[in-house]
Parts: structure tokens; C-alpha cells; sequence
């Protein structure tokens, strides 16, 4: 039984690997035979032609013998479905002989197959391997917190602990990330991340230094020389491939470094550095769970497994909960593969989850595709019927059909691997403008694997819009349609499946295609938003000051200490720009405007609402020019004083944030937005009117709850629509207080041009505190395009599926509606004859038409609404969708009906009985 | 000349196997060996008796390989494998308790039964 069907399958494959071999075996053997039996007959006394004759007549045509010899091979169904560079080449002539079939059909499936292949390619990144030699023994430590699955890397004690104690990982490093101004000779100032690392970060990646050497355990001694390696690209950009640069001195912040090494290209690790400090940190000066934020990573041990490692730190981890209760309770260390620390393992079921969703949407856009084709293949039943009857067997037909499927779908694959390969360098430009570089392992390009997953995806499209209908097309009524053929009419026999055709046609499209089009016009109109006030003179920057890793003993006052810096530093600052003639006037700012945090709110008289609130300079509005609705601006009295706010770094991950101090109200004034008057008090007056919040808002946000507050004025909405639309879009402004401090700040320029300010202005920094950083610094209107740059993608990448999708929709419900008003054309022609009257004929066929039409629309509002809802609350904006496109569908069927209903009417009765 | 019989159908396939199990052989000799055996009384369609061939091959009953015919051309071997040789012993048995059954059912006489 086995040995069968191994014999089988083995056959099968040599036919199927060498189709040219088993073919010339065959001749081969016939020859023989054919000789053998000749000689035989010569013996008998025949005279060698005649002999050589018969011989030939009694074994018969070898092309029939080698067509049964591959038929008992099995390989019969193959030989049908084989096709040849003609089939190709009439496929390719077809494409140009239905051109609207070409471009509509070709560019949805174009369209979906690039966005499914971008998806992959980005998705795959994250499944790369690390670079590095035997880079899958590398792993990360972390601490999970069981209660809410989080990670708490405030982890230096433990670390200690597993460096001494592990023995199925060894060389076990920590890092951490701090950011620092790289200050070389020349004076230029410049931020850059610089990874603290343990010595053994090194030894683990295994990569030697290309000049110089890499860190080494005695660097991480207190008191030694301060020591930095510096990386490839920072090497060849900031240093101009200095070959000597070995032993030179850089400054990091107020720190002067020495550079002992410089790393070969494309080395980044941990994650993407460029700088690398010795980590000194001394766990003895923090509480437990205190202290720096480090991730800790190691190699396995020759011979450990990742199981191991993970019960070695289980025992570990037991025995910390039950010696300190009350820090390590509820912790948990998991030992992972080195990129899952980054990667975040239960993102994979997420993205494989949408890798398939995609790939639906690539099949329902070629099942659209295949009515098409289908509805052209019912167009050439004659053709297929007349090549039927000269001997072409079904499968032959199926082939030479998916032949054109292929063209068809080759052409689109190529297309979408032409749209994916710009999408993925805009992605790569976008990364690059953001200064945001990936981790040292990952890469977007245009990867063999998603080359090959394009071609599958396009061979998978060829089947589904070339074999489907074919089989459909060459089904039970070929012959029929032979009988039929030679009495003039070729009709194909349609009946409920065509019915079903149209009606799960216009179902779909009304259903699903609202939620499509609502979904893109909301991405479209925020990703295309102008901001409504001056931008274009402004310059934006972060500014931030270097924090060390203070110990948990003095951490109080150090936060202290450091507040009161940064504050003189900043008003240090702030005089010197103000000093400068080209800078025409400083706000500050609490974010980007439009990334507003949310908060409950009470207004008096009206339920509670939940709605944007920010903190803003009072000069603001009257700097950006932002038009005043009502009431008045804020004043330099509203500001009030701050009390108590101190910057910390509450996580430890070396950024300091803004923590409010009790707050201390001494001024009520606050200002809304259009939005606010609109949706939230219903278009009323709204100076006077009163609100308070019942609970304390955000981190750094300092309105005293339950106190009220008075609204006195009303400006524009600003920006003129949020940065997304999970983004409140009713907006309640608060002064900043005096003396309180943001990171964000905007310069208006005199005269100079922002995007040439921003050198002059780490200068000035620089000057008044190497200490101090300037980050992000962007022309308004630019760091509001970057802003809008993820939303502008998605709009893009929505907006062109959307468009397709309903373009393929509407082609596909005027072929079939055409095509079926086409089908009765004799009927027709017969009742005109018989003279019926030309406006019943014309109201039946419409009838019909719209009936099934109709159906399909109905079961689509039916589920619209629920589809609809899905994606949120249902709005008058999301009805008025659906309603468009239910008329646009029915409009669409109605035009395919108009141009075959009056060619039918044209009909002369004896052509009409002519063709039946 | 023998009398001459209709092959039955069904029946060429066992006789490929008997053919080849005295020996290996190339097509034509297949053919030539059963009308040998049958005393000349079996005479193949030479058009059924490639397919036939690569059917058996294909179920694993025969295997071939290239040689050298007698008169040193290239051929292609047929012989029988484990798988056909089995076979061809269940088919053999199954063939004579046909034949014993349908001759005791011919040779009945009316004192018979």
C-alpha cells in the first residue's frame, strides 16, 4: 500500500521534474520496437519497406502512443493545465483587447498585493535574526510585574546578583541610554544617545574594534579615566574618518572623554548606538527597584538552553519573594530571546492576525477581479464552445484561461513590487527626517522573502481570477452551448448563480465599502489639515538638561537641586534670546498643539464631558495669531504663580518629567475653543460660564479640582482640526503659571530663516550650559508635517485601497447588470416583434435588472450599520456615506442597464428570431 | 497455426507481470514472450501495451532500467518487483478459481445437478 504510493509519487515527480526526458525515453523505446518488429517481418519474408510499413501502421501514431503512455503516468490533468508561451501571448493580447478589464482589474490587484507585500516586509523585520556571531544564544533578562505584565527594569541590585549567581548565561551586561551634548573642538554642540555599558556588552557581541580597542572591565572602575568608543557612522560623520582619533579627548555634557576605540560599520549594539560610556553604577547606592532603568542581557552558557536559563532564574526569583515581600512579591524574571525585549512577543498574534485580514483583502479584490473576467469569459462562450468541439479538452481550456490570469496578475504583482519598493523607501526617508534609526538588526528594503511572497500572492491571484471562472465557463453546458452555437445563439446558462453574483456583489459593496470611504475621508481630512495660524516664521525645540543617576539617598534633593538649575538656566537662556535681534518674541509650549491630554470635565448646567486640556504660555495665541472668537486673551495677570512643581525622573530612564507641585490657584481664568462652544455647550454663550474638573487632571497638569474656573474667552480652533482623531477636539486652555516650566519652546524670527537659525541657536545654548540640550529643533510647519507624516501615510494607503476597492465594485456591477440585460436580448427582440410596447419592455428589463440589484443593496444596508458601528458611534457623517454609496452602486447598475437595453431595442424582430 | 484467443480485458496486465517475472525484458520481448507462453494462441495490441507498461511501473508492480538489446541497441528493461511479484500470485490464484469455477459450470449436465 505504502510502497504504492511512494511508487507513485516518485513516477509522478520524473514527469512531472522531466517532462522532456520521459518524452524522449518514450521515442525511444517505440523506435526500438518499431525496428525489432520490421526485422521480424523481413524474416517473414517481407521486403524491407513494405516490412518497415507495417510495422509502422501496426504500432500506430506515436504521439497517441506517448499521449496514453503520459496518461498512464498519471500525468494526464498536468498536460491539460500546461500552457505555453502562446497561451502567454494571447493572454497579453487580451489584456490590450479589454482594456478597461486591464486597468481596473490590474491596478486593484496592483494595489492590494503592494500593500500586503509592504505589510510583510515590515512585519518580517521584526522576525530578523541578530547580526552577530551565534547571535541566537544571545538573550535579555527583564523583570516582569505579574500583577499588570509590565517590565520594571529599575533592576541594578538584581543585576549584580545574576552577574555572580547564573550559571546558564554568562557574560551577563547591562546597559542604559542617556543622552548627552557631544561637544568636540570646534565648539559645536550636538546631542547624541550614548549607550553606558558594562564592559562585557563587548565580549558578548563578539566584535573587535576596528581601531583602538572597546571597553574593558577596568573602565567601569570608579575613578579611572573617563573613557569613550565611538561608532562607524559617527566616526566617518562627526570625526571625518580621523585615522589617528585614537587617545583624542571629546566632551559628553561637562564630562571630557577619552576615545579609546571606534566600532566596525553596522555595529549598533545594544540597539542602535553610536557612543559608548562605561556603565559605573554601584547598587549599593540605591533602594531596591530604585535607581537607573538598565536592561540586562547575556550569552547562554555552552550546552544551557533557554528552558534552563528560564528555571535557574525561577528559583532565583522564588527565593526573592519570599526574602523581600515587599519589592519582589509580584516580580517575575523571564529570560528571552535578545530581540523580544524589543519586539514585544504578544505584538506577533496582532500582526499575524492583520498579515491575514490583508491577505482577505487581497482575495475579495480578486474574487471582484474574477466577476469580471467572468463575465468576459460568458462573452466568449463561443469561442471556448468552438475550441471545445475541435478537441481542446477542459483542462487544456482552464489552462489557456489561467494563462491570462497570470498575464494579468504578473503584470500586477510587478506593479505592487514597483509600489512597495517606494512605500518602503518613503518609510526609510521618514525614519531618517525623524532621526529615529532602527535597531542595528532590522533593515526595510525590499527582502527575497517578500519578493517571494508577492509572486505566491500573484500566482494565488491568477487561480482565483483565471481558473475560477474558467471552470465555471467550461462546466456542465459546453455542449449545450455547442447545439446552441450552430443555430446562431451562444448564451450561457447563468441562472441563480448569477442572480447570487449580483446580489452578494451590491451586499458587499454597500455594506463594507461606508466603512471604507467614512474611514479614508477622516484620515484624509486630518492628515491634510492646515493649522490655521502662523507657522511659517516660527522655530521649535526641546530643551533638556543633562540629569546623572542620583542615589536613592540624596534623590530628594538632588530633584531639588536640579529643578532650581534648570529653572535659572532657562531664564538664562530665555534673556539671551530675547536679547537677540533676530528673534522676535519666545512662548513656551506644553506639547505639540493638538496632542492634548483628555480630562472629565463639569460645566455648569450641562453634563459631564470628557475633553482636551493644555497649558499655555499666555502670549501664545496673540504670537501665533490665532483669532480671538470672543472675550478676551489671556493677560500677564491670569498666569499666577507656581508653587512646588519639580522636575524628576520618576522611572528612571534618564528623563527628567515636570511633577506639579500642590497647586496653588491664583487665577480662574481659562479660555475653550470653537469646538468647545460648539459640541459642548451647544453653540451657547460661553464667557462666564463656569467649569471645574472632579478629579485631578494628568501628571504635570496643575488645576486645582473642584475648584471652578470662569471661561473668558474663545479662540479658534487650534490647530484647526487634532493631530488624529483619537485626539479630543473640544480644547480648555490654562495659563502657565509664572516661573513654570516646559521643554518645548518656539522662537518667531526677525527676518532669518528658521531652518538656518538652528546652529546659531546650539551655539547660544552651549554657551550658557554645555549641560543643556537642544533637541527636535524644527520650523513649526515642518514639525507639524512630521506630526501629520504616519497620518498622511495611512491616509494614503487607505484612500488608494478604498478607491480600488470601490472602483473594482462599480466595474463589477456594470459588467454583470450589462451582461444580463444583454442575455435577454432574443426574448426581447421576440416581444418587440410580437409587438409588445416599448415602454412595458423597457420597464420590464429595468425590473428585472434592479430587482436583483435592489436585493443586494437592501441586505447591504441591512449590515451596514453594523459594519459601520464596528468602527465607532454611528453619525449622521457615517449614514450620509452609506446612503452615497448605495446610490452610487444603484446609479452604476443603472448605467450598465441604458447602453445593452437600447442596443436591444434597436433590434430588428428577424434578427431577434434569427438568433434563437 | 494455433487457434487464436480474444484476450479478456483486464487480463493483459498479468500477463505483462508473468511475462517479465521469467526474465527481464524490453517492451517488444514482453510482447513476444506471451505470445510465446500462450503457444501463440495470445496476440497483443501493440497500442495497449506501452500504456500498459508504464501503468504497472507507475504502481510500483515493474521497474526498468537502460541496457543493451541482443542486437546491441539501447533498450529499456522491464522486471518484476516485491509489489508484483505479489501480486502477480494473488492475481494467478484468483485467475484459476475462476477458470475451475467457470469450467465446473460448463462441463454440468442435467444428471449434474
Amino acid at each position: 500500500m505504502l510502497s504504492g504510493l511512494i511508487a507513485r509519487a516518485r513516477s509522478l515527480w520524473k514527469g512531472v521534474a522531466s517532462p522532456k526526458r520521459i518524452d524522449a525515453e518514450m521515442e525511444e523505446e517505440f523506435r526500438l520496437h518499431v525496428d525489432l518488429r520490421t526485422a521480424d517481418l523481413m524474416r517473414k519474408g517481407l521486403a524491407p519497406d513494405e516490412a518497415a510499413r507495417v510495422a509502422r501502421v501496426e504500432f500506430g501514431k506515436t504521439d497517441h502512443r506517448r499521449q496514453d503512455g503520459r496518461r498512464a503516468r498519471g500525468l494526464g490533468p498536468l498536460d491539460g493545465l500546461r500552457f505555453s508561451w502562446l497561451d502567454l501571448k494571447l493572454g497579453a493580447r487580451m489584456l490590450v483587447k479589454y482594456p478597461g478589464l486591464t486597468i481596473v482589474g490590474g491596478l486593484g490587484m496592483a494595489v492590494v498585493i503592494a500593500v500586503s507585500t509592504t505589510f510583510f516586509a515590515l512585519a518580517s523585520m521584526l522576525y530578523a535574526g541578530l547580526p552577530l556571531d551565534e547571535g541566537d544564544r544571545i538573550v535579555s533578562i527583564e523583570y516582569v510585574d505579574a500583577r499588570w505584565r509590565e517590565e520594571d527594569p529599575r533592576i541594578i541590585h538584581d543585576f549584580e546578583a545574576w552577574r555572580s549567581e547564573l550559571k546558564s548565561v554568562t557574560d551577563l551586561g547591562a546597559r542604559r541610554t542617556i543622552q548627552r551634548n557631544l561637544i568636540t573642538g570646534d565648539g559645536r554642540a550636538e546631542p547624541v544617545s550614548v549607550a553606558e555599558m558594562t564592559a562585557s556588552g563587548f565580549r558578548v557581541a563578539r566584535v573587535p574594534a576596528m581601531l583602538g580597542r572597546h571597553l574593558l572591565p577596568s573602565d567601569e572602575i570608579a575613578g579611572a579615566p573617563h573613557t569613550v568608543v565611538i561608532g562607524f557612522d559617527a566616526w566617518r560623520a562627526r570625526f571625518g574618518s580621523d585615522s589617528s582619533i585614537v587617545g583624542r579627548d571629546v566632551r559628553l555634557g561637562g564630562v571630557t572623554h577619552s576615545v579609546v576605540g571606534v566600532m566596525p560599520q553596522g555595529f549598533g549594539f545594544p540597539l542602535a548606538h553610536q557612543y559608548w560610556t562605561p556603565l559605573r553604577l554601584d547598587a549599593s547606592d540605591y533602594e531596591r527597584r530604585k535607581g537607573p532603568a538598565i536592561q540586562v542581557f547575556g550569552r547562554l552558557a555552552a550546552g544551557a538552553t533557554l528552558a534552563r536559563a528560564q528555571t535557574e532564574l525561577d528559583v532565583y526569583g522564588q527565593r526573592l519573594a519570599l526574602d523581600l515581600p515587599r519589592t519582589h512579591a509580584e516580580l517575575r524574571p523571564v529570560v528571552m530571546p535578545y530581540q523580544d525585549a524589543f519586539n514585544g512577543s504578544d505584538e506577533i498574534w496582532g500582526i499575524s492576525l492583520m498579515q491575514l485580514l490583508i491577505v482577505l483583502l487581497v482575495g475579495v479584490v480578486c474574487t471582484n477581479v474574477a466577476t469580471l473576467v467572468y463575465a468576459r469569459t460568458a462573452a466568449r462562450q463561443s469561442e471556448i464552445a468552438v475550441r471545445s468541439a475541435l478537441g481542446a479538452s477542459r483542462p487544456r481550456i482552464v489552462g489557456h484561461l489561467f494563462a491570462e490570469g497570470l498575464v494579468l496578475s504578473g503584470i500586477a504583482s510587478a506593479v505592487g513590487l514597483a509600489i512597495t519598493q517606494i512605500a518602503l523607501d518613503r518609510i526609510n526617508a521618514i525614519l531618517v527626517s525623524l532621526d529615529a534609526p532602527l535597531a542595528f538588526w532590522m533593515s526595510i528594503h525590499l527582502s527575497a522573502g517578500a519578493v517571494v511572497y508577492a509572486v505566491v500572492l500573484g500566482a494565488l491571484a491568477a487561480v482565483i481570477v483565471g481558473v475560477v471562472p474558467a471552470l465555471k465557463a467550461t462546466g456542465t453546458y459546453v455542449n449545450a452551448s455547442l447545439q446552441r452555437l450552430s443555430s446562431g445563439a451562444t448564451r450561457m446558462q447563468l441562472g441563480r448563480t448569477w442572480t447570487a453574483l449580483i446580489v452578494a456583489q451590491a451586499a458587499f459593496a454597500v455594506a463594507v465599502l461606508p466603512v471604507a470611504v467614512h474611514t479614508a475621508r477622516v484620515f484624509i481630512g486630518y492628515g491634510t489639515a492646515k493649522p490655521g495660524y502662523l507657522t511659517n516664521d516660527f522655530l521649535l525645540f526641546r530643551l533638556r538638561m543633562d540629569r546623572d543617576a542620583p542615589a536613592s539617598a540624596g534623590a530628594a534633593t538632588y530633584d531639588r537641586e536640579f529643578t532650581a538649575r534648570y529653572r535659572a538656566r532657562q531664564a538664562d537662556l530665555v534673556r539671551r534670546l530675547e536679547s537677540e535681534p533676530e528673534i522676535a518674541s519666545l512662548v513656551h509650549l506644553a506639547g505639540i498643539p493638538g496632542v492634548a491630554p483628555r480630562a472629565n470635565v463639569e460645566v455648569e448646567e450641562v453634563a459631564p464631558v470628557v475633553v482636551g486640556t493644555e497649558r499655555v504660555d499666555v502670549g501664545l495665541f496673540d504670537a501665533l495669531n490665532v483669532p480671538i472668537v470672543a472675550g478676551r486673551m489671556f493677560n500677564a495677570g491670569d498666569a499666577g504663580v507656581a508653587v512646588g512643581g519639580e522636575w524628576r525622573d520618576a522611572d528612571g530612564d534618564g528623563f527628567s518629567e515636570y511633577r506639579a507641585g500642590d497647586a496653588v490657584a491664583t487665577s480662574t481664568a481659562v479660555m475653550v475653543n470653537r469646538s468647545f462652544v460648539r459640541d459642548v455647550l451647544g453653540g451657547a454663550n460661553a464667557l462666564g460660564r463656569r467649569l471645574r474638573y472632579p478629579d485631578r487632571m494628568g501628571e504635570g497638569q496643575s488645576a486645582v479640582p473642584t475648584m471652578w474656573y470662569e471661561i473668558v474667552g474663545v479662540v479658534n480652533d487650534y490647530p484647526s482640526e487634532p493631530m488624529d482623531p483619537d485626539r479630543p477636539r473640544s480644547m480648555i486652555y490654562h495659563p502657565l503659571a509664572e516661573g513654570e516650566l516646559t521643554e518645548m519652546m518656539a522662537i518667531r524670527l526677525r527676518g532669518a530663516s528658521p531652518s538656518a537659525f538652528g546652529d546659531r541657536l546650539r551655539e547660544i545654548v552651549a554657551t550658557v550650559d554645555p549641560s543643556l540640550r537642544v533637541h527636535d529643533i524644527r520650523p513649526f510647519d515642518v514639525a507639524l508635517r512630521e506630526e501629520h507624516q504616519a497620518m498622511r501615510m495611512t491616509a494614503l494607503g487607505i484612500g488608494i485601497v478604498t478607491a480600488s476597492v470601490l472602483l473594482l465594485s462599480a466595474a463589477g456591477i456594470y459588467s454583470l447588470m450589462s451582461f444580463t440585460v444583454e442575455r435577454r436580448r432574443r426574448e426581447i427582440g421576440i416581444r418587440m416583434a410580437l409587438g409588445a410596447d416599448r415602454s412595458r419592455v423597457v420597464r420590464g428589463i429595468f425590473a428585472r435588472a434592479l430587482g436583483q440589484l435592489a436585493i443586494g443593496v437592501g441586505v447591504g444596508i441591512v449590515l451596514a450599520p453594523l459594519i459601520l458601528r464596528l468602527e465607532g458611534p454611528l453619525t449622521a457623517a457615517k449614514m450620509v456615506t452609506a446612503v452615497v454609496v448605495s446610490v452610487l452602486m444603484l446609479l452604476v447598475g443603472l448605467l450598465a442597464s441604458i447602453g445593452p437595453t437600447r442596443r436591444t431595442l434597436r433590434i430588428q424582430p428577424t434578427e431577434a428570431l434569427k438568433e434563437g | 497455426m494455433p487457434d487464436s484467443a480474444e484476450l479478456l480485458p483486464g487480463t493483459l496486465d498479468v500477463l505483462i507481470l508473468k511475462a517479465v517475472s521469467l526474465g527481464k525484458l524490453h517492451g517488444y520481448g514482453v510482447l513476444l514472450r506471451i505470445e510465446q507462453i500462450s503457444g501463440g494462441a495470445l496476440q497483443i495490441q501493440q497500442g495497449a501495451l506501452y500504456p500498459a507498461l508504464y501503468r504497472l511501473e507507475h504502481q510500483g508492480l515493474i521497474d526498468s532500467e537502460w541496457g543493451t538489446s541482443d542486437n546491441n541497441r539501447k533498450a529499456k528493461f522491464y522486471r518484476l518487483t516485491v509489489a508484483g511479484r505479489k501480486r502477480l500470485g494473488e492475481e494467478t490464484a484468483s485467475w484459476n478459481r475462476l477458470v475451475q469455477a467457470i469450467a465446473r459450470s460448463l462441463a454440468a449436465t442435467p444428471q449434474s445437478i
